[in-house]
């Protein structure tokens, strides 16, 4: 299977110094890829020099497209959420198709895409009227419009409720599980060790872990990035991650539940 | 134009009912004046010519002046719409941020050296360059703040503030090359290039600011399925396949070229691009693509409604149509401030 | 001695009675400078030589000044009280629309000032010309020249009738009114007046329109300026290249101040009338190459 994301050695730097370094990745189709690290780790910086948004050395595939094909290839969901119109949410998730040549296929597709995010109902509203977490639903309902084979999301469960968070996380999962890729920045670890199948732990632009969830969220990485310790816990819906305070606060013992 | 992106159905009719209001105001408009013909004898000269004095004036005055209206505000409502657009900023405006003076600017050393003589095109082409500086100072100012892909909304008021210091400054050299100016009367021109008129503007001037407007519409058109796609910020629209060094090179050049000339020959007219985008942002739906033919029409339609109000209230004097556009315009300036201050 | 800036042409008989009982106990001044282009040139044409001391830059300007040459060879002043009170001056002739600051400045100083009244009439050059000769102590010379153009502007003066219709057109679509100098010129010489017709007594900026309405037979204008400005624009005008108007021009200095010179812009121009007249349809035979409407 060809992978849906490959980059070798991408290197960023700004103002002479490595915010991202050296990076290496391939992320195949059907994966749900959580990307993680603490503040200023460089992921939104990987996810723009992926896309080719900003200068880089090494490679990426996407950064090789030119932008149109780019643009059907990998849709982005970046962290700044301000829409600067009143334009209608419909309006808002149809600009997702604007690389797509076939004008037939939209409307079924932004109706698709509304009705996935629970926006059938606000599709007239003007996206600069709807609350924080319809705003959000609504830009994901855009890229699910785009309709890409790849999907990168600049912490796409910010500024959520919990209930809207698990159905984002959710919709990524089943996407992935459709066959697609979806590489996210996320902070809350729990939703990353939850929903995604594979984490890429990043730390002062390096990666310094990458595989299954638990085999990331172990003690040395979390206290060597994050400054936290964690644990995994079983519970009626399966393992669930908890962050804890670092260590040597004591940590609590499983069997007391918490 | 590009496809547009489909916004909701509210003002389907919008652009036939400008298109309607246009040819209304430019009939009004071509049918006064301190001649007090009468509307039909008006027409009768207008279209039959009987060579006497009111054919002369139907067709070599009040008609150039009505058409260099339409062009006028076609010009500074589609710039205004463009800019607002591509800088994602209701308070953008060609006037306000010193687009206007730099041209008129342009446009007093084109006359003043001479250059503006030795060719049709070179007086709008002077504003044309006045201009291009300005746009060019413009967006440099409003990209450097912060990341490149960030020109986020909080740079409203520092767009103001590099505009207020653009324009200034262009004024007061435009003021300072029309007083250094051996010609007696280049000095009360001052006025003009702040306030803009079309009082006794002729077919010269519309023909030679034309090709350049016209360059300028075709331009900032082709900005227009981009602008929808920047709705949404600098770094989706870049992923959703904008390309912003072409963007940002066609609405420079575009506004450049629309209000230079505009500048070159009326004068600087303020406040339409900003009260025109402003009325009809709600009836578009906000969605820029459509916003740019819709103000074009109402920009037109604003300078011939100005420009005829300047005749009916003084119509002896040379009421600049700046001094309309300041009062139409000022409150809606203050209510846009105040809006954003207050969270939009 | 100190004379108030006078508004009115009472007040300049007064002023004049003022300077008449000065110059009668033969107190000519001795020290003159003039600091207004029409006032300038009066002064050359009157005073005795060694008598005037300074004129204004402009009137050694060929564009404003019809004494340029003669003007050369004075030194020339900026219309400053500083540098005027240096020269020190016995006399300075100013206008009455001179700067109020550099004449109260002057008359604090103690420098005697004589204003002048801008001409509005023929009538007042010949007042200006006797003012000056008093001002100047130069009685018979003022009124010889004074007596002179008297016979000339009889002459000239045309009889009766009604002639072509003129106004003068300048930049920014300035029309000179019914009581100013170039009106009563035009007068003279034989034309109707469109200022007349719009009922205009002093002088305004009118849009195009108003002045092509009334249909005129000749439009009165300066040549072409070498420095460019927009406001020109409207002399250049393609509608009134179009319209029948005949087009006049007559050089802004000729007539700018009142002078003995102005009748010789008066003589052009009552040739131009005559041509007119004589042409078929009143058109000028030069008028064509105009472009009248075709």
């Amino acid at each position: 299977m060809k992978p849906a994301l490959t980059l070798d050695r991408l290197t960023v730097r700004r103002g002479g110094v490595a915010v991202v370094s050296d990076v290496s990745l391939r992320v195949m189709p059907g994966s749900f890829v959580g990307l993680i690290g603490p503040n200023g780790a460089g992921k939104t910086t990987l996810l723009r020099a992926a896309l080719g948004l900003i200068p880089a050395e090494g490679q990426s595939d996407l950064a090789a497209l030119d932008p149109g094909a780019r643009a059907r290839r990998a849709a982005y969901l970046p962290q700044a959420r301000d829409v600067a119109w009143p334009i209608a949410v419909e309006t808002l998730v149809r600009l997702g198709r604007r690389a797509h040549p076939d004008r037939r296929e939209d409307a079924a597709a932004v109706a698709d895409a509304l009705s996935r995010m629970d926006l059938t109902h606000l599709a007239r509203r003007p996206a600069t009227a709807l609350s924080g977490g319809e705003l959000a639903r609504a830009l994901i309902a855009r890229l699910i419009a785009q309709d890409t084979p790849l999907i990168l999301a600049d912490e796409p469960e910010a500024g959520l409720d919990p209930a809207h968070e698990m159905a984002v996380m959710q919709l990524l999962a089943r996407l992935a599980g459709q066959g697609r890729a979806v590489v996210a920045s996320m902070h809350d670890l729990g939703m990353a060790a939850r929903w995604c199948d594979r984490l890429v732990l990043m730390d002062r632009g390096r990666v310094v872990a990458d595989g299954p969830p638990k085999a990331v969220l172990t003690p040395g990485n979390l206290q060597g990035s994050f400054g936290v310790s964690g644990a995994f816990l079983d519970s009626p819906a399966g393992p669930v991650f908890v962050t804890l305070p670092p260590r040597p606060m004591p940590t609590p013992d499983p069997a007391n539940g918490l | 134009m590009s496809r547009p992106v489909t916004g909701p159905v509210t003002g389907r009719a919008l652009l036939p009912a400008l298109a309607v209001l246009c040819a209304v105001l430019f009939a009004a408009s071509v049918l006064t004046g301190p001649a007090d013909a009468g509307a039909r004898a008006s027409l009768v000269a207008l279209f039959r010519g009987d060579g006497g004095p009111l054919t002369l004036v139907m067709r070599e005055i009040r008609l150039p002046r009505a058409v260099l209206g339409v062009l006028a505000g076609a010009s500074l409502g589609l710039a205004g719409a463009a800019i607002q657009g591509f800088l994602r900023n209701p308070l953008a405006e060609p006037g306000l941020i010193g687009v206007s003076a730099s041209a008129g600017l342009g446009a007093v050393l084109a006359i003043q050296t001479g250059i503006a003589a030795t060719g049709a095109l070179a007086l709008p082409l002077s504003g044309f360059a006045g201009a291009l500086v300005a746009v060019a100072l413009i967006l440099g100012l409003s990209a450097r703040s912060g990341d490149a892909l960030d020109a986020g909304r909080g740079g409203g008021f520092g767009l103001i503030l590099a505009g207020i210091a653009v324009s200034a400054f262009a004024g007061a050299l435009t003021s300072l090359v029309l007083n250094l100016s051996p010609n007696p009367f280049a000095a009360s021109e001052i006025v003009f290039w702040m306030m803009g008129s079309l009082a006794d503007r002729s077919w010269i001037e519309v023909w030679t600011a034309l090709p350049v407007m016209a360059v300028g519409w075709v331009l900032l058109a082709r900005t227009a399925r981009d602008l929808d796609a920047l709705t949404l910020g600098e770094e989706a629209a870049a992923s959703l396949g904008v390309n912003l060094p072409r963007l940002r090179l066609l609405t420079v050049l575009g506004i450049a070229a629309a209000v230079g000339a505009t500048t070159a020959v009326a004068g600087a007219i303020g406040f339409v691009g900003l009260v025109v985008p402003h009325l009809l942002r709600g009836a578009v739906g906000g969605v820029p693509s459509r916003l740019l033919p819709a103000s074009a029409l109402g920009g037109a339609a604003l300078v011939l409604a100005a420009d005829i109000a300047v005749r009916l209230i003084l119509p002896e004097r040379d009421l600049k149509l700046g001094v309309m556009m300041a009062l139409v315009g000022t409150p809606v300036f203050l209510h846009l401030i105040h809006r954003i201050r207050h969270g939009a | 001695m100190l004379i108030r800036r006078a508004p009115t042409a009472l007040a300049a008989v007064a002023a004049l009675v003022l300077t008449g009982a000065a110059a009668e106990v033969g107190t000519a001044p001795l020290r003159v400078v003039s600091i207004n282009l029409c006032t300038d040139q009066l002064a050359m044409t009157l005073a005795a030589p060694g008598q005037l001391v300074s004129v204004s830059s402009l009137a050694q300007d060929p564009r404003t000044s019809l004494m340029a040459d003669r003007a050369a060879a004075f030194p020339a002043n900026h219309g400053r009280a500083e540098e005027i009170y240096l020269l020190r001056p016995d006399l300075v002739l100013a206008s009455s629309f001179t700067t109020p600051a550099t004449l109260s400045m002057l008359r604090r100083l103690g420098v005697p000032v004589a204003t002048f009244e801008p001409e509005t009439s023929l009538d007042g050059v010949t007042r200006s010309i006797l003012q000056m000769g008093q001002a100047l102590g130069r009685e018979a010379e003022a009124h010889d020249m004074a007596a002179r153009f008297r016979g000339d502007l009889a002459a000239l003066r045309a009889q009766g009738g009604a002639g072509p219709l003129a106004a003068t057109w300048a930049a920014n679509g300035y029309m000179t009114g019914t009581e100013t100098l170039s009106a009563d010129v035009l007068r003279a010489a034989g034309f109707d007046l469109v200022a007349e017709r719009l009922g205009m007594r002093f002088g305004a900026s009118i849009p195009l329109e108003s002045l092509l309405m009334t249909d005129p037979d000749a439009v009165v204008t300066g040549p072409p300026d070498g420095a460019p400005a927009r406001a020109d624009d409207v002399v250049r005008h393609p509608a009134l290249a179009r319209s029948r108007a005949a087009r006049i021009e007559v050089d802004d200095r000729e007539w700018i101040c009142g002078l003995p010179q102005v009748l010789a812009a008066a003589r052009d121009l009552k040739n131009a009338r005559e041509g007119l007249e004589r042409g078929s349809g009143r058109l000028p035979p030069d008028a064509a190459a105009k472009g009248p409407i075709p």
